[in-house]
């Protein structure tokens, strides 16, 4: 179920909570962590719960296989890692590239071939990349199997993060699954990460949404560059603040429930290249592909002397593109910023550096802009269109403008989003906190009142789907 | 934050002990409040049935008939959100707020009305919050469509020579050359529609329009919170369609006068276009009705048994609600069934079938008492939305043809009439 469904915030979370905390041995919170997990992609994804029991099923076990061989039987445990590796990518291959496969080859071939796609299981993209992070690291031994089914379940599907990520690795809360706590400061913590983000999303990008669906679905031919700019301003900022509000909330979460998930962004908006941005954006899922894909090419391919690192980054980035969505788009988008990472990593990165920070952060802000154009308008040949209104080619307003479809009362949404996408309310909140408990106490009133809000709108208008729950 | 923790973790004992959530309305959307679902038992058991019988496919499919398509997690959530404590608090909480953005926005702009709110109602509220009311449409009705509609009264007179035809056609504010907001919208419709289909009338047809000719004057005539005419309006209506339909039927009974008016003094109307936006100006508009003597006479369906279409008696007796929102005009002037029929005594032998909108309510009364017999149509409520004269005509015996409402009712029927 969505987080921001009434029914997860005022049904599954109290409930779950209530039990997760009323239990009295601490080892049962794991299986409560399952069984309310089970519950919540059940409620969201009925017809692929038993996809997800079997992808735990079939991890666990050989988890435990490659664990039991790796010691005596190296190549046996490769081989096995690799068997669970490719039935794991076989599973999204499936679901969310099937279609996308058989329509590219038969475009090619000319042909007409009819192919049904079946529905993608929520969350895929994420627990598949969890399942290999695991089988791996289990193989290389950086990770001791699970034997334990029950605290493996919960790494792999605990509710917080099984949509959207972030994409975590066992290490990273293999503690906190050894021994579930109650952490009352943590739980302060989260009830505020949780509201932060779920005023991100309900008050801010569902806001700008208004705003973007209105002009992504207007023909490109006739808007103005007012109109032009005010959509793909407002996409860059409801992107950022829908999936990051999103992963507030699930690390919000998490911390109710004791467990410290991995940050996912860390303000990507101010990067001085685009190498910084991917540092910042989405970084569990950079991370994963560093480590599992980047990494294992660079000392497979060591001894290729030329272009190395660039022809690297470029497939590690055409696959986080596909990784996106099955079309076209996210290819090339994913092409796009690899090419340009391949370009700063051959020397034009630490020319950057040298120029002054106000053209860096012009320079990312703008290519990662442009890249949201490829992402956001899924036809390429709508990509001229708006291209050219952006620089002009349809005047300065249009027919269609902002003022005739009525949006002026949108403007202050980008506006307050942008405060959003700097460090500054970060750093206001930090300072109030440790000045006394009264700026604690003003804090909480704060979050309570955004809280009050965001219910409210919710109530008033509803709320849109995470634009990441479709990857 | 411990707040937090209450609020959320006591939501569900409040629905628990709540318990009965059946039949219960929004007043502000005036709409009957969705009911949490049950849960199919039945599906349950079936399943259950079907996976002991080793048809495990069977049994999934069944026990989660509800649930794998979403259908129960839909119902569930919308009950939720209707069922929420102090939800039309919460919900004009953030209407109020964004209206504070929107106020904000505008400003500096210096425009004579600002958007009541942030969705796409169209509504506008005057800067002085005195009155709401619709923008001009984006784009005036289409000549297309007027001509249509032309095409469908020039068949009904053809086919049907001996019946006198009329058209009262009520220009509303978005539609009119007296919305304040025309120099925002070069392509709204600014009397453009109105114009289009007076000049083209065909041979037979009678048209009266009720037009404003500035805001002021809309003013007097409309609500400022809802989007029908006041009584004064209704009654200058009135007064025009009488005047029309004499010309030919001379003998037609004096025309009503109403003795006086009478002021509900204890609420405040605040109608439709307040509620869509939930905004509720400040004075709202005071509910006037006429004083009026009518002949003895009765509402009939289409059995001829006697049937309530409105609260008049209700409300004569002091029995209204005071809450905000009521629509206090459908509740006090009548809702528009798929057909009724006032029946009259009095010295009439001619009838009248008037086909029209929720405008025609106030005054169906009024124009019902110099027939015998009058019957009411809202073709909107016909099945599937068409409506045959002929075969009505085959059943009732009619004289007349009245045709009353706003555009969508007069000149661009988006229903079907059949001649």
């Amino acid at each position: 179920m969505p987080l921001t469904s009434l029914t997860f915030m005022f049904v599954f979370l109290p409930i779950f909570l209530l039990l997760f905390y009323v239990l009295p041995f601490s080892n049962w919170r794991n299986g409560i962590l399952v069984l309310g997990s089970l519950i919540f992609f059940g409620w969201a994804d009925l017809t692929h719960l038993p996809l997800l029991v079997l992808v735990i099923l079939f991890n666990y076990g050989f988890g435990l296989i490659i664990g039991s061989l790796k010691g005596y039987k190296h190549t046996a445990a490769r081989f096995m890692m690799w068997v669970a590796v490719l039935a794991n990518l076989f599973g999204l291959i499936f679901y969310k590239y099937a279609g996308f496969i058989v329509q590219s080859l038969a475009d090619f071939a000319n042909l007409t071939i009819e192919f049904e796609q079946r529905g993608l299981p929520l969350g895929i993209s994420f627990f598949t990349f969890s399942a290999i992070a695991y089988v791996v690291d289990v193989y290389h031994g950086s990770e001791s199997a699970q034997k334990n089914p029950i605290r493996f379940s919960s790494y792999l599907i605990m509710f917080p993060k099984l949509l959207q990520g972030p994409i975590t690795r066992l290490g990273q809360v293999k503690n906190e699954l050894n021994n579930p706590k109650f952490v009352p400061n943590e739980m302060i913590a989260g009830a505020r990460r949780f509201i932060g983000g779920l005023a991100k999303k309900i008050l801010l990008a569902d806001s700008l949404a208004l705003i973007t669906d209105k002009v992504f679905s207007l023909d490109f031919n006739q808007i103005g560059v007012d109109l032009a700019w005010f959509g793909l301003i407002s996409y860059t900022l409801q992107i950022y603040l829908d999936f990051s509000g999103y992963t507030d909330m699930a690390i919000g979460l998490g911390k109710m429930i004791g467990f410290k998930l991995p940050e996912n962004f860390n303000f990507p908006y101010i990067s001085r290249s685009i190498t910084d941005f991917w540092r910042r954006w989405h970084m569990t899922l950079t991370a994963w592909f560093r480590t599992y894909l980047f990494i294992p090419l660079e000392f497979a391919r060591k001894r290729e002397k030329l272009l190395r690192q660039q022809t690297n980054i470029l497939i590690v980035f055409l696959l986080t593109g596909l990784w996106h969505g099955a079309s076209w788009n996210f290819v090339i988008w994913g092409v796009y910023f690899g090419l340009i990472l391949a370009i700063e990593a051959s020397g034009f990165g630490r020319f950057l550096k040298k120029l002054p920070v106000v053209f860096q952060y012009t320079y990312s802000l703008a290519l990662v802009m442009l890249g949201w154009v490829f992402f956001r308008i899924p036809v390429v040949s709508n990509w001229k269109p708006f291209l050219s209104a952006l620089v002009g080619g349809n005047g300065l307003t249009a027919d269609v403008s902002i003022r005739s479809l009525g949006m002026i009362y949108y403007i202050p949404y980008p506006l307050m989003a942008v405060l959003f996408c700097v460090p500054l309310f970060f750093r206001i909140e930090k300072k109030i906190d440790q000045v006394s408990p009264v700026g604690r106490l003003v804090m909480d009133l704060l979050y309570l009142a955004l809280f009050v809000l965001s219910i409210s709108s919710i109530l008033a208008k509803g709320f849109n789907a995470f634009i990441y729950a479709q990857f | 934050m411990i707040l937090f923790y209450i609020t959320i973790c006591s939501l569900p004992f409040y629905w628990i002990i709540e318990g009965d959530f059946k039949n219960k309305r929004s007043l502000i959307e005036y709409r009957t409040l969705e009911p949490f679902p049950t849960l199919p038992e039945e599906d349950f058991k079936m399943g259950i049935r079907y996976l002991f019988q080793a048809h495990p496919v069977e049994g999934w499919k069944t026990f989660g008939g509800e649930f794998l398509p979403g259908r129960y997690q839909s119902a569930f959530e919308i009950a939720l959100s209707d069922h929420f404590p102090l939800r039309s608090t919460g919900i004009r909480l953030a209407n109020d707020f964004n209206r504070l953005k929107i106020k904000l926005v505008y400003a500096p702009l210096n425009r004579i009305a600002n958007p009541a709110d942030m969705r796409k109602t169209g509504i506008y509220v005057s800067t002085e919050d005195s009155t709401l009311f619709y923008a001009p449409r984006q784009v005036a009705i289409k000549r297309e469509f007027i001509d249509n509609t032309l095409e469908i009264y020039r068949a009904i007179i053809n086919t049907h020579p001996q019946i006198n035809i009329y058209v009262y056609s009520i220009e509303l504010i978005e539609h009119s050359l007296a919305n304040p907001l025309n120099i925002n919208y070069p392509n709204g419709d600014a009397g453009r529609s109105l114009a289009y289909f007076a000049e083209n009338i065909p041979e037979g047809l009678t048209l009266g329009t009720f037009t404003v000719n500035d805001f002021d004057e809309y003013q007097d005539y409309f609500y400022r919170t809802d989007h029908h005419w006041n009584i004064y309006g209704a009654l200058k209506g009135y007064k025009e369609i009488y005047r029309m339909l004499a010309k030919n039927y001379p003998e037609i009974s004096p025309r009503i006068e109403p003795k006086g008016f009478y002021t509900f003094p204890d609420f405040e109307f605040h109608g439709s276009l307040a509620r869509f936006t939930l905004y509720k100006i400040q004075p709202g508009d005071s509910f006037t009705i006429p004083i009026i003597d009518l002949p003895a006479h009765r509402v009939l369906d289409e059995e001829g048994n006697r049937i309530d279409i409105h609260k008049r008696a209700e409300y004569h007796s002091g029995e209204y609600s005071v809450t905000p929102f009521t629509d206090h005009y459908v509740e006090y002037f009548g809702w528009n069934p798929q057909f009724y029929m006032y029946e009259f005594e009095n010295n009439a032998d001619r009838n009248l079938l008037l086909i029209g909108d929720s405008h025609a309510s106030s005054i169906r009364r009024l124009l019902a008492s110099h027939y015998q017999h009058t019957y009411a149509v809202d073709v909107r409520n016909q099945p599937e939305g068409y409506f045959s004269l002929s075969d009505f005509l085959l059943k009732y015996e009619v004289d007349d043809v009245l045709f009353i409402g706003g555009p969508y009712q007069t000149i661009n029927h988006d229903y079907v009439i059949a001649p």
